[in-house]
């Protein structure tokens, strides 16, 4: 940054003060949240680790947890699969029209809201849904398939929420790829699924690791979707945390494992910024 | 590097390109023998990169054909044409070493490794930077970076070489730097070779052939001195800079000659031109070069400026080039003419302000038509 | 006029035009459910009625949680907007100690799971004494957009040419009058951007606020959810109809104004 550019530093730090109020408000909010997790139960009162001892200890909740990384890893790939093409197809694509196509599903998806989203889901993958009264119709099937109240239709749901996050992630790192590369690698005689593997792949992987960060993040704090297409059955750790207030009324163990969780979510937002790091660092990629 | 291929010939025959509603290549037509370095000239939005992707094979010509050694190669794909092309910037793979780039070429022709690495040695000897075959292009400076992409796309002996403005990222003394060792590579290779640039001092350093193009059209072809010191139409000599152009009267015409005056000046004889234009028209442009004006003190007389061009006018500016002396001449109707006059000892240097008459031979006035070749 | 050779084969070009229809498919199915004339789902479709925006709109508890919805996201969307913009010039044009660590901090709202922001702010106020409604919805909700707001801002401050805040000042203009007369009127896109997320997300958001409504104060998302549970009829696919004309119609007017890629861009 230029040196003309910099605002003193009395002004700089002026300028923080609405912002540090929020932060004093949100934190306050956590310190007193986390401040229950290390509250004895019972009237001796004082501060105990008996709570995360109950939680990391029970199971059922580890189970949780455990199931909330899986598919979340799942959805990552997912999205990674999908999306990818796709912020491809957009940031190389000559045709406007087709450009703008995409681009608007994208937007869409992200205004449609998430309640409407997920009864929407539940209409369609419903057992008598558009799909299964699409299938019965056609005479594929006689039976309903099951696709909610279980993890299918969480899947389902949870994807399409988090694709728009690694797509527009994905955009600026592709676009970032010289063109010419890509062309340089077809002159001197490689097929597009060449070029792609051995230029545009490796090039891009910064960027996946970018935007799999985002999307990691996004789907380890789900709670709507698998709170209305699970039926109960799949529950992710958002969900847990919610039974243990609401149901179970256990506050000291649920912030105990809300905590838990948040540190669990703040450790992969470190081991993809580590990540990122190396694979930028690694091979000298500095765009020309 | 083995023996190259005698040099491929190449054809464009009748090529258009529309985008939309706007036509961007309007039937091209060229021809070049093997060997040969053909330059494609002209201002931006002229369509000369839109034809140089053609033939690598890029964008998809609406109509006509391009022949290399008489045979089409429009149906084939474009990595396979073995047009191998150099960029004007972002070239390199980044993420691979000087010498993985330059095998890249190879390994995709199924090359054996040893022998994959020995021609791309050989390559990088070629350009003179077999000391940085380890580095990576983050480590190279620009001109470096141009001389491995050169290397990489010569390494695959291509029939056709193909640059797009190669060296227009680079500053300017590395520029001309480039652009001889360019010139000599492609001479001693006889690689047959298509450069685009809008350098009409590059165009005229590094090909046999020069197309002057200019909304989708070429406006002259021709070998660099034709074009230089005969332009034919007004925008090829505005565009190759360094003539004055100037309005004539035409008194009358015969055949292929005319009789001109300019100004007040004296009655002269100039070649027409191989079209037939200037016998309808009352006034044309005339080329001149600077070099070729002279300058006098009092009105021309003698034997010595018979059918010479004459014109009057003032002295409005004189710039000391070294060796010569540039004068700027004010006419009497507004314009004005550059004339560039060795500095002898003896002669004195004509001051601003002062009435001078200019003369030039006839055959020194290169009568410009209107319109562009079709 | 020929196509061009395109870089990406056309497998590629098959998934990227179904993931799109993927995206599209629960958006455009409940639009046109809306209008559906049963109750349940048929095919083929029963008729065209729009009983389901009656039922939405003379519904007294919805018609209430719109009216809070509106009213939240009218407050917070100008806070965060307010409080993002000298932030987001102190953490760009700033220079102190401590800068990264404080912009992870501003951040982390966005990274911490929303049923733990909406639990730890359902204790807070409680322990204030503030308790859940209204107020307490536009706190939680103005910390949490903050992020999105600054970012979108400093995305765009990033992007700025330095020579018109250098020629300014080079012309004696104290930083103040810097900031009011030259960067402020190049944040439009930013504004626009960051403030079309907090909108959407102060209307859309369902994980804190479940936790902050009350009886007499519920959001639009709390509302329908609790609807969709109870009853099982296309009124929230009237809602849903509603809203995403609404907010279509909102960024096609502020992609006119500022331009879509640029908006996008600034994400």
């Amino acid at each position: 940054m230029h040196d003309t550019l910099a605002i003193s530093r009395r002004n700089a730090l002026w300028g923080l003060v609405p912002a540090l109020i929020v932060l004093l408000l949100f934190f306050s909010a956590f310190g007193i949240f986390f401040l229950s997790s290390l509250q004895a139960s019972g009237e001796a009162g004082g501060l105990t680790m008996a709570h995360y001892a109950r939680y990391l200890g029970s199971p059922s909740e580890r189970d949780v947890l455990w199931r909330t990384l899986w598919i979340s890893t799942e959805l990552t790939l997912g999205s990674l699969i999908i999306g990818y093409p796709m912020a491809y197809v957009i940031v190389r694509s000559a045709s406007s029209g087709w450009r703008r196509f995409l681009m608007l599903s994208l937007v869409v998806t992200f205004l449609s809201g998430t309640v409407t989203r997920a009864y929407a889901w539940l209409i369609i993958l419903g057992n008598s849904g558009l799909i299964n009264t699409f299938l019965r119709k056609t005479g594929f099937t006689d039976a309903p398939v099951h696709l909610i109240y279980n993890e299918t239709g969480v899947f389902i749901s949870l994807l399409h929420f988090v694709l728009p996050f690694f797509v527009l992630t994905m955009m600026a790192p592709l676009k970032n790829i010289s063109r010419s590369l890509e062309d340089a690698a077809v002159n001197l005689g490689a097929s597009r699924w060449r070029s792609f593997f051995l230029v545009t792949l490796p090039l891009s992987v910064p960027g996946i690791v970018a935007a799999s960060s985002l999307t990691f993040a996004v789907a380890l704090s789900s709670f709507l979707f698998p709170l209305v297409l699970g039926g109960g059955r799949v529950r992710m750790a958002a969900n847990a945390i919610y039974e243990l207030i609401f149901t179970r009324f256990d506050l000291p163990l649920a912030s105990a494992g809300a905590t838990v969780f948040l540190v669990l979510s703040l450790f992969f937002v470190w081991v993809f910024g580590m990540l990122q790091r190396a694979v930028q660092l690694g091979p000298s990629v500095r765009q020309q | 590097m083995g023996a190259m291929k005698k040099g491929v010939s190449l054809t464009i025959d009748a090529v258009c390109k529309s985008y939309g509603d706007v036509q961007v290549l309007k039937r091209i037509a060229l021809d070049i023998e093997g060997g040969k370095a053909l330059t494609l000239l002209g201002p931006s939005g002229c369509g000369k990169s839109t034809l140089l992707r053609i033939i690598a094979g890029f964008v998809r010509a609406d109509a006509g054909d391009v022949r290399l050694d008489g045979q089409s190669i429009l149906p084939v794909p474009p990595n396979r044409r073995e047009t191998a092309m150099v960029f004007q910037s972002y070239t390199l793979f980044p993420h691979m070493s000087v010498i993985d780039n330059v095998t890249f070429g190879l390994k995709m022709r199924q090359v054996g490794r040893s022998q994959a690495l020995q021609r791309a040695a050989e390559a990088l000897e070629m350009v003179k930077l077999s000391h940085l075959a380890d580095r990576y292009p983050s480590q190279l400076s620009g001109g470096q970076m141009q001389r491995v992409a050169l290397a990489r796309a010569l390494v695959t002996e291509p029939r056709i070489l193909l640059l797009d403005e190669p060296f227009g990222a680079l500053d300017k003394n590395l520029r001309e730097e480039m652009q001889v060792e360019l010139r000599k590579l492609q001479t001693s290779l006889g690689v047959t070779s298509v450069c685009v640039t809008h350098d009409q001092q590059e165009a005229m350093v590094i090909s046999d052939y020069i197309a002057v193009m200019n909304d989708g059209q070429v406006a002259q072809f021709g070998t660099p001195l034709d074009i230089y010191d005969t332009p034919q139409s007004e925008f090829v000599a505005r565009f190759m800079g360094g003539s004055n152009i100037v309005r004539a009267d035409v008194i009358k015409t015969q055949e292929s000659r005319c009789a001109l005056q300019v100004g007040d000046g004296r009655a002269f004889q100039a070649y027409a031109g191989a079209s037939a234009m200037v016998s309808e028209r009352k006034a044309v442009a005339l080329a001149i070069k600077p070099r070729a004006l002279q300058i006098m003190d009092m009105p021309p007389e003698g034997a010595h400026v018979n059918g010479c061009m004459t014109v009057s006018g003032v002295v409005s500016n004189q710039v000391l080039l070294g060796d010569s002396i540039a004068y700027e001449i004010s006419l009497p109707d507004g314009n004005s003419l550059l004339a560039e006059v060795a500095r002898d000892r003896g002669t004195g240097i004509h001051p601003v302000g002062k009435s001078v008459w200019l003369y030039a031979p006839g055959e020194a006035c290169v009568v410009l038509e209107d319109g562009i070749n079709a | 006029m020929r196509a061009d050779f395109t870089i990406y084969s056309r497998s590629f070009f098959m998934l990227a035009l179904l993931a799109a229809l993927f995206l599209l498919l629960p958006v455009v199915f409940i639009f046109l459910y809306a209008f559906h004339t049963g109750a349940y789902f048929s095919l083929p479709p029963e008729g065209f009625s729009l009983r389901w925006f009656y039922s939405f709109f003379g519904n007294e508890r919805f018609r209430q949680a719109m009216w809070v919805s509106i009213g939240i996201a009218a407050i917070v969307t100008p806070l965060s907007l307010l409080i993002s913009v000298p932030t987001a010039y102190s953490l760009v044009r700033g220079q102190f100690r401590g800068r990264e660590l404080l912009n992870l901090f501003i951040m982390s709202p966005l990274i911490i799971p929303g049923v733990v922001t909406g639990i730890a702010f359902l204790i807070f106020m409680s322990a204030l004494g503030i308790g859940p409604g209204f107020i307490a919805l536009v706190l939680a909700l103005t910390c949490f957009t903050l992020p999105f707001a600054v970012r979108a801002l400093v995305a765009n401050m990033h992007g700025l040419r330095p020579e018109l805040e250098e020629a300014a000042r080079n012309l004696g203009a104290s930083e103040a009058s810097v900031f009011r007369h030259v960067v402020l009127p190049q944040l439009r896109p930013g504004l626009l951007a960051g403030g079309t997320f907090v909108f959407v997300e102060a209307i859309d958001n369902f994980s804190i606020t479940v936790f902050l409504t009350t009886m007499d104060v519920t959001t639009l998302s709390v509302e329908s959810y609790g609807y969709i549970r109870d009853f099982d009829d296309p009124t929230v696919a009237a809602m849903a109809a509603v809203l995403v004309v609404f907010s279509v119609i909102l960024v096609l007017i502020m992609g006119r104004v500022v331009g879509l890629d640029k908006m996008f861009r600034v994400e």
